[in-house]
């Protein structure tokens, strides 16, 4: 059951209508309940997995708090100054390796399984192909920050089995994340919730935004998309920078879009869960971009791996190290492909030559003397910013490495009039589709602006109730008829043949 | 914020939403009024008919709505029946379009055309949404719904807009005002086909000999068994018919069929073995099939003739615009001069006729004596003594009025404005025309001459568009008013009497 089915909408609005009914200490039941159900819909058979994360996590980070425990009295006894390492210690980082290791290996197994790549195939491993367990990747890096946490003694492991089961299910952000942090989410989703007029409502509207951009803007240039890069040969110039700049919106909108639809639902069940995304198209810099990118992830990326690899305390070239190394894990994460792969290493490449011109960079501002933070120059670093993550992007969504490479090398063909020629309207969509999702990408861009000047949601609530209403059935009636969803008309299917 | 004002914000909201849904959604829903395949006009316009006035209704896929025309029934026999039909409607969905159609009437039989007794399988999307988009809601399309449809696909027959929602790309005005459709259908549910065919008296060797049987697909014969039963308890005969395909193979099965129906004591009228076919047959044909039926009817039923029923009269003045397609068809299928223009000499048409000379002025003795006698018929007299070339133009009105004629070696041009005639059809739908809509349609024609560096042209206008075939000879454009459409346009050479085009 995804976010895009009529199924999710009739459990969502069930699941919503109860949990207001219903005493407040209970409510966190009700909502594992619902969890427990969206899961199972998914399939019954790979729920073992997420059991075995669950409870294996659950003892381990048990454990690691009495290791923690019985290390607290080892040091308080023994002289503080002296750092050796204890039996307890030693056991707590086996337990807390252990965890870490059969959850990842368990991750970085079904993903392997699953990528179709050459050794799956010439192991006959096709039949795995089906074993990815939904949300796999976004609760496997949930309990590892966890059980990490409790093993640095950040806060203690939770008593109550049922109540972690429903910080790793809870059933809005086991999709697509955002990957939460224990010490964030848990408290409120066990804490029980009034109903709120305000916040119900917004989260209403969150949910119809996000819908918009996945089902108005994602699906439809995904056709456009779908074209280009899967028929890359026969195209170049212009289009090959349409693949990518269409891509690069693409995959902002329908991962955006479905986050905002988890927060959304969340926020109805008075629930907040954090932001993913912070503009990231508006990003003056890679570094920035990462900032505002997938925030949970690179926060995730930041606090357990790039920090632990001992981040940037160890010397510049150790530092460059890390990050490339924190981002071929990004990589791998993302996907087993070698393209995912150089994906990430151009992430970290870019960061560490942005770094390393640093001061060549500071020099030509200098000679220039260019105000930094004028408008022209922001919006060219934008641009350049822009540029590189759409590259990149290209080696994330192409089939092979040697495809990104070549679809890179046709965007030097010099062909801007395709542009005005018509031609876009040959690419899978008619011409009213592609000015439908050129006006939708507008309006993206238009509420994004507004979002960095002003909340836009309380900024409606303070509105009349008749333009509140307009603007939410507008918004609502722009999905309903101009997203992709459903099973698609055809008229030739109508025009009547047989008799 | 008080729990009343917000359970009251709610209900608003979701009260609004729900108005706004299903407007859009009708307005979005593909309108299937446009003929011969207008299956929302057949099934809306069986609402339209008043309760209990119905003697048969006949329930199946296309091979009867373009079979039977009620229209002779009724002129024949005075039966008043209805083709509550939709395209290959699989036996599932007959059963609840018999059971609607008696929660409207009480007809002495349920005629039903077993043409679908193949299916074994779900119909494809598409003609599911032709067969139950259009029936209004009620437990029987949810039934409909549920035993005719995939799973997987039944929320877009429940929400339709999900279905639909992609054709904002080809809403125009027409679209919106032909939403929320309802309006009488004068053929009854009967789909006029006038293409121009030859049929043989009787039908196919292949199928009269069939003698092998298929049997009926599980899935069909538990939907006929289920029929047979609801007819029963309803107390309402049912009457299966064949009408003719000619198909040898399928014939098979309605031999097996035939066997169904003498086990369950139904009467099986297989017209399969009696008429020569070609797909959906034309008006010509189908008033045959239409008087064979009917004829049984008559004989096995007691009938009251409302052919002079007053409250019938509506059926009457419908009938008439069977008997003008039937005329469009004998028109298209004349490929004589003098059958032409007597045809046209019974009818109220807008003729444009022009008569051009050769280049030659000795070609003007190519316009024969046969010709001058036929337009004659038509109330034409041209100055056949003229010199070099010429061209002589009329417009006819009621089959032999001339209200526009000018005989030119030169360029002129002269209009003619269609009065609105009560009754007339809009374009291409079963539906009368409002004055409004009248406006819409193209009704001034044109006659033109015109002088150019290879000759002098003839033009029929009817609106922007010509129709002139521009030969020398006759000339002709028929338009009917009642139907609002075009009859045909042809042209007949200097000296021939055949058709040229």
């Amino acid at each position: 059951m995804d976010f895009i089915t009529g199924a999710f909408l009739l459990f969502f609005t069930i699941c919503v209508t109860v949990y207001y009914r219903i005493p407040k200490k209970g409510q966190w039941i009700w909502l594992l309940l619902c969890s427990i159900f969206f899961y199972l819909c998914a399939s019954v058979k790979l729920s073992i997995f997420i059991l075995f994360s669950i409870i294996s996590s659950f003892v381990a980070a048990r454990r690691l708090e009495q290791l923690c425990a019985r290390e607290q009295a080892v040091r308080e006894k023994t002289d503080p100054d002296q750092k050796k390492e204890t039996d307890v210690n030693v056991h707590k980082k086996a337990v807390a390796a252990l965890l870490i290791g059969s959850n990842a290996g368990l991750l970085f197994l079904l993903k392997f399984a699953s990528s179709g790549s050459f050794f799956v195939t010439r192991l006959h491993l096709g039949r795995l192909a089906f074993l990815l367990p939904m949300g796999i990747s976004f609760y496997t890096l949930q309990i590892i920050a966890y059980v990490v946490d409790v093993y640095r003694g950040k806060y203690p492991a939770e008593k109550n089995f049922l109540q972690y089961m429903l910080f790793v299910m809870y059933f809005p952000q086991i999709l697509q994340g955002p990957i939460a942090r224990f010490d964030q989410l848990k408290k409120q989703l066990c804490s029980g919730h009034t109903f709120s007029y305000a916040t119900f409502v917004g989260g209403f509207e969150l949910m119809i935004w996000g819908y918009f951009q996945k089902l108005v803007i994602a699906d439809r240039a995904a056709v456009i998309v779908d074209r280009l890069f899967g028929e890359y040969r026969s195209y170049a110039g212009v289009y090959m920078l349409l693949a990518g700049v269409l891509y690069s919106i693409q995959l902002y909108t329908d991962f955006n879009g479905c986050v905002c639809i988890a927060r959304g639902a969340s926020e109805m069940l008075g629930i907040t869960l954090a932001e993913n995304f912070d503009h990231p198209y508006f990003a003056t810099s890679i570094q920035d971009f990462w900032h505002r990118w997938h925030m949970s992830l690179s926060s995730w990326l930041r606090d357990y791996v790039y920090i632990p690899l001992g981040g940037n305390r160890k010397g510049k070239l150790r530092k460059y190290v890390n990050i490339l190394l924190t981002f071929l894990v990004s990589g791998l994460w993302h996907g087993m492909g070698l393209t995912y792969l150089v994906w990430g290493f151009l992430h970290g490449l870019y960061q560490i030559i942005g770094s390393l011109l640093m001061p060549v960079r500071d020099r030509l501002v200098s000679l220039t003397k260019t105000d930094r933070s004028c408008f022209s120059h922001r919006l060219l670093k934008r641009l350049c910013t822009f540029f590189l993550v759409m590259l990149a992007w290209i080696f994330f969504r192409a089939d092979s490495v040697t495809q990104a490479l070549q679809m890179i090398r046709q965007m030097a063909v010099f062909n801007p009039w395709v542009l005005w020629n018509q031609s876009v309207y040959l690419l899978g969509l008619d011409a009213k589709n592609v000015w439908i999702l050129f006006f939708a990408i507008a309006i993206l861009l238009l509420v994004s602006i507004l979002q960095t000047k002003t909340d836009i949601r309380v900024w409606l609530a303070k509105q009349g109730i008749v333009f509140r209403y307009a603007v939410v059935y507008l918004a609502l009636f722009a999905v309903l008829i101009f997203g992709i969803y459903g099973p698609g008309y055809d008229a030739v299917q109508f025009i009547y043949g047989g008799f | 914020m008080k729990k009343k004002t917000i359970v009251f914000r709610f209900f608003l909201f979701f009260v609004f939403f729900i108005l706004l849904f299903l407007v859009v959604s009708e307005v979005l829903k593909d309108k299937r009024i446009v003929q011969e395949y207008d299956a929302s006009a057949k099934v809306k316009g069986f609402y339209e008919e008043k309760e209990d006035t119905l003697d048969f209704v006949f329930v199946g896929s296309s091979q009867l709505y373009a079979d039977i025309a009620p229209a002779v029934l009724f002129s024949e026999y005075g039966i008043t029946s209805y083709d509550f039909c939709a395209n290959e409607q699989p036996l599932w969905i007959s059963y609840y379009y018999i059971k609607e159609a008696l929660k409207h009437q009480k007809p002495k039989a349920i005629v039903l055309d077993v043409f679908t007794v193949y299916g074994a399988e779900y119909e494809e999307e598409g003609v599911n949404h032709i067969n139950i988009d259009d029936l209004p809601w009620s437990m029987n399309k949810v039934q409909a719904i549920r035993n005719g449809v995939p799973k997987d696909l039944q929320y877009s027959f429940f929400l339709t807009l999900t279905k639909y929602h992609d054709t904002w790309n080809t809403l125009d005005e027409s679209k919106i005002e032909s939403s929320f459709y309802h309006k009488r259908n004068v053929y009854r549910g009967y789909s006029p086909f006038t293409v121009r065919h030859v049929y043989e008296e009787t039908a196919p060797d292949e199928v009269v000999m069939q003698t092998e049987r298929e049997p009926v697909p599980d899935r069909a014969k538990h939907w006929l068994d289920q029929i047979v039963e609801l007819t029963k308890e309803e107390g309402v005969d049912l009457i299966f018919i064949k009408t003719p395909n000619g198909n040898a193979d399928r014939q098979k099965l309605y031999n097996s069929v035939s066997d169904y129906a003498k086990e369950k004591d139904i009467p099986f009228v297989n017209m399969n073995t009696v008429f020569d076919v070609e797909a959906h047959i034309n008006v010509l044909q189908a008033e045959k099939v239409s008087k064979y039926i009917g004829g049984y009817l008559a004989a096995h039923y007691k009938i009251t003739d409302k052919r002079k029923d007053a409250a019938f009269a509506d059926w009457a003045e419908d009938s008439a615009y069977f008997y003008r397609k039937k005329a469009k068809c004998e028109l298209i299928s004349t490929d004589d001069l003098e059958a032409y223009t007597d045809l046209l000499s019974q009818q109220d048409y807008v003729t444009m006729v022009a008569v051009k000379s050769g280049d030659a002025a000795s070609e003007n003795t190519l316009i024969s004596q046969e010709h001058k006698d036929c337009l004659a018929a038509l109330g034409l007299y041209p100055d056949y003594t003229m010199n070099g070339s010429w061209c002589y133009l009329a417009l006819v009105r009621n089959g032999n009025e001339p209200v526009l004629q000018f005989q030119t070696q030169t360029e002129q041009t002269e209009s003619y404005e269609l009065p609105y005639e009560a009754g007339c059809l809009i374009t291409n739908t079963a539906a009368k025309a409002s004055e409004k809509e009248f406006a819409g349609l193209p009704h001034s024609f044109t006659l033109q001459s015109s002088l150019q560096e290879d000759g002098l042209h003839a033009s029929f206008l009817m609106g922007e568009d010509n129709y002139c075939l521009d030969q020398a000879g006759i000339n002709f454009f028929v338009y009917d008013p009642l139907l609002s459409e075009i009859v045909g346009f042809t042209a007949f050479a200097p000296g021939e009497t055949e058709v040229l085009h």
